[in-house]
């Protein structure tokens, strides 16, 4: 097998957390929010990989960190760039550097509202790269822009053009994100939850596209969702996360067949099947998880319904189970 | 001032009532009609879920009975009766005394409800200080429990809002539209940041508080499996129209409309996996606007459907916009 495009290795980002003044005269020390901790997986060329959790586990700080958006605590995430011609080190490269780099890595926010640019027409905002990078100016990049409009689904292009974010609706937004991302024909794409905003009739089409465009553009995706259902339909792989740790990876039939991890079995559970009625029930929840601080033991212990007496006082390791198939509980440890 | 408000609680069984609405939008020199011919009463007790594609209006449909519609909105029509009395005829400052207090809301978008210099806690503290002149300490202490009720941990009220995920941002949007215990809930896409457990969390949060305390909720959201799984009855609407009314349990045995059957369709599901590439052909066009709205996209589309506009046709107990059903 080739080289993989991506290896994430031990990779942590901790946000230290504001300290108050009667922490500080008490000499407390500061508390971190350990977003990702530890993290280590390979994504190879042209497949989709897919990180799912729940809220606050910490994908988006992970897939901001792997194309260099945010700097990482510590680990390193090597790259196999083709500007370059090598593998890098996206935890240390230069400023400069990773400028450069950002034509072949794009990310898809989740929050299209906080991701365009209010004072920009959103033609102007999705040609905007072709202008910093020196692409295409005037008429060429309105045409290059047009182009990418109708590919996302901003049909009739001229019509949205000239329009103001405010003058879109959320899930048009969306689509103007998704557009600005594809328009440097990047290589890696981390989507973050791109398609959270959009009915179901336009995530297909979306997805349908996201799908051609991987084929024809020979596109990577780090595909961030919270849905387990979407990330089943169409990844290869999916990364399990919680709070932090990725607690099972392996194939998506074999993940979806065979979840191991008992979060994974609480994620399953709690999809809404539109086929029977009623809200699933879901007891785990109860206590609230927080990624704050020192964890001792498992961090899915607290909420594990399957918890035995040892998952308090060591964390388990990820192991092997069958091929490529990881998980990270005491359950699958063999002594 | 009370014996009206008791007299109309027992005489009407609606609680919010849409009569006839239309809403257009001004843009540049050229006008946009966001909402349509649309008719719709929510009864005391009940859910109400809203769901419809992005730009079919929903969240202009909310702003309105809110009254917060953005300056270059215009309501050309209709009437919005919250409790016996029409919203659009009530001056700002009765309104303000209903918005955020009879009128519970929980926006779309988490980050714009919060002002980023304060913190998350002070915004439910500022809002019960506002309508029931609680004081700021306990509205602090209010904050803690209810916050706690949506998993999560007390001391984050504590918190500026860029330090939390957007999952948490929107479980405190939840509490703050709750705080003031309101007869009408107007939730626009609340859970759709959250992962499936925290959204799990949320929808049984609803259902409790209709059941407790016999709150009407008004839950708007693109998400079909979502809105069969928390409503009594579903509202679909297509290009700023309703094409589909029914109750919930109808509506997913026997979707009527071809729209309501392609969303069934196109859900993901754990069971099979969906070949999402054939979809890709299929027009993702914006609202056909002569004829039926869905007629560019409606694969039963007759000649009839291009030239002339269906009525809402009421079959007894649902309706439908669709010359299928004549
Ligand atoms: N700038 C920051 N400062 C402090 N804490 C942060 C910051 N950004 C994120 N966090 C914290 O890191 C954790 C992970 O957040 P992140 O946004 O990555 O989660 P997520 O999995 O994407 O969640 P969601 O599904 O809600 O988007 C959360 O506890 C969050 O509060
Ligand atoms: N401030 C505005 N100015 C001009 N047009 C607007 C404005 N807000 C919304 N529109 C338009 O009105 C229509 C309805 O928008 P609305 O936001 O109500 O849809 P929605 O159903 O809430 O969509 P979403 O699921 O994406 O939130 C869309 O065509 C949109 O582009
Ligand atoms: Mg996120
Ligand atoms: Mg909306």
């Amino acid at each position: 097998m080739s080289e993989p495009i991506l290896q994430v290795i031990n990779l942590k980002k901790y946000f230290a957390l504001e300290r108050s003044i009667a922490d500080r005269l008490l000499g407390r020390s500061r508390a971190y929010v350990k977003a990702v901790d530890d993290v280590s997986f390979d994504v190879n060329e042209n497949e989709i990989f897919g990180i799912v959790g729940e809220s606050g586990c910490g994908k988006s700080t992970l897939g901001r960190v792997i194309i260099g958006l945010l700097k990482p605590t510590s680990g390193r995430i090597l790259y196999k760039s083709k500007i370059f011609n090598r593998t890098v080190d996206i935890a240390s490269l230069k400023e400069k550097d990773l400028r450069l780099l950002r034509r072949e890595l794009q990310i898809i926010f989740q929050d299209p509202y906080s991701a365009l640019n209010p004072k920009m027409k959103i033609g102007d905002f999705i040609g905007h790269p072709l202008e910093i990078h020196k692409i295409a100016t005037g008429e060429e990049k309105r045409e290059i822009v047009m182009k990418i409009m109708e590919k996302v689904g901003l049909i009739p292009p001229e019509e949205y053009y000239d329009r103001y974010p405010r003058e879109l609706s959320g899930g048009q937004r969306q689509r103007v994100v998704i557009a600005r991302a594809l328009i440097l024909n990047p290589r890696l794409i981390v989507a973050d939850e791109p398609t959270s905003n959009l009915d179901v009739s336009i995530q297909a089409r979306i997805i349908a596209l996201l799908l051609r465009l991987k084929d024809e553009m020979k596109l990577t995706y780090v595909f961030i969702t919270h849905s387990i259902a979407l990330a089943h339909n169409i990844c290869d792989r999916i990364a399990v996360m919680y709070l932090g740790r990725i607690v099972e990876l392996g194939g998506a039939p074999s993940i979806v067949d065979e979840p191991l991890h008992p979060y994974t079995r609480l994620l399953m559970r709690s999809v809404i099947d539109p086929d029977t009625r009623n809200i699933p029930r879901v007891r785990e929840v109860s206590e609230p998880p927080s990624p704050v601080g020192d964890f001792r033991g498992c961090r899915f212990v607290r909420r594990c319904p399957e918890k035995m007496e040892k998952c308090e006082r060591e964390e388990p390791p990820l192991v092997e189970v069958s091929t490529g198939h990881y998980v990270r509980c005491w359950q699958h440890v063999k002594r | 001032m009370l014996i009206k408000v008791i007299l109309h609680n027992s005489m009407d069984v609606k609680i919010l009532e849409i009569i006839d609405l239309e809403i257009m939008y001004r843009v540049g020199r050229k006008s946009v009609i966001a909402v349509r011919d649309v008719s719709l009463a929510i009864e005391k007790r009940e859910i109400r879920a809203v769901v419809g594609e992005s730009g079919s209006g929903k969240s202009t449909l909310a702003s309105a009975v809110l009254r917060v519609l953005p300056g270059n909105a215009r309501i050309v029509r209709g009437s919005i009766m919250f409790d016996g009395v029409d919203l659009l005829k009530l001056p700002e400052r009765e309104m303000r005394r209903i918005r955020g207090s009879r009128i519970g809301i929980i926006f779309q978008d988490p980050s714009a409800t919060f002002n980023p210099v304060m913190r998350v806690g002070d915004h439910i503290a500022e809002l019960l200080y506002v309508h029931r002149g609680t004081r700021w300490e306990e509205g602090l202490k209010v904050a803690e429990s209810l916050v706690k009720r949506f998993g999560i941990p007390s001391e984050r009220v504590y918190d500026y809002p860029h330090q939390l995920s957007g999952g948490m941002k929107q479980r405190f949007c939840i509490a703050m539209a709750i705080a003031t215990n309101p007869e009408l809930v107007i939730a626009d896409e609340p859970t759709t940041a959250l992962d499936v457990v925290t959204q799990m969390q949320v929808l049984s949060m609803l259902r409790e508080l209709r059941d407790e305390y016999g709150t009407s909720i008004m839950f708007i959201t693109h998400d079909l499996s979502l809105a069969l799984s928390i409503s009594d009855n579903v509202t679909v609407m297509y290009g700023g129209e309703i094409v589909e009314e029914a109750p919930s349990d109808d509506l997913r045995r026997e979707p009527l409309h071809p729209y309501t059957q392609m969303l069934l369709e196109c859900i993901p599901r754990l069971r099979q996996r969906l070949d999402f590439r054939r979809f890709e052909k299929e027009s993702i066009e914006l609202p056909s606007t002569r004829g039926c709205i869905f007629s560019n996209r409606c694969r039963y589309a007759r000649e009839r459907c291009l030239r002339e506009e269906p009525p809402l046709i009421d079959l007894g107990g649902r309706r439908v916009r669709c010359w299928l059903y004549e």
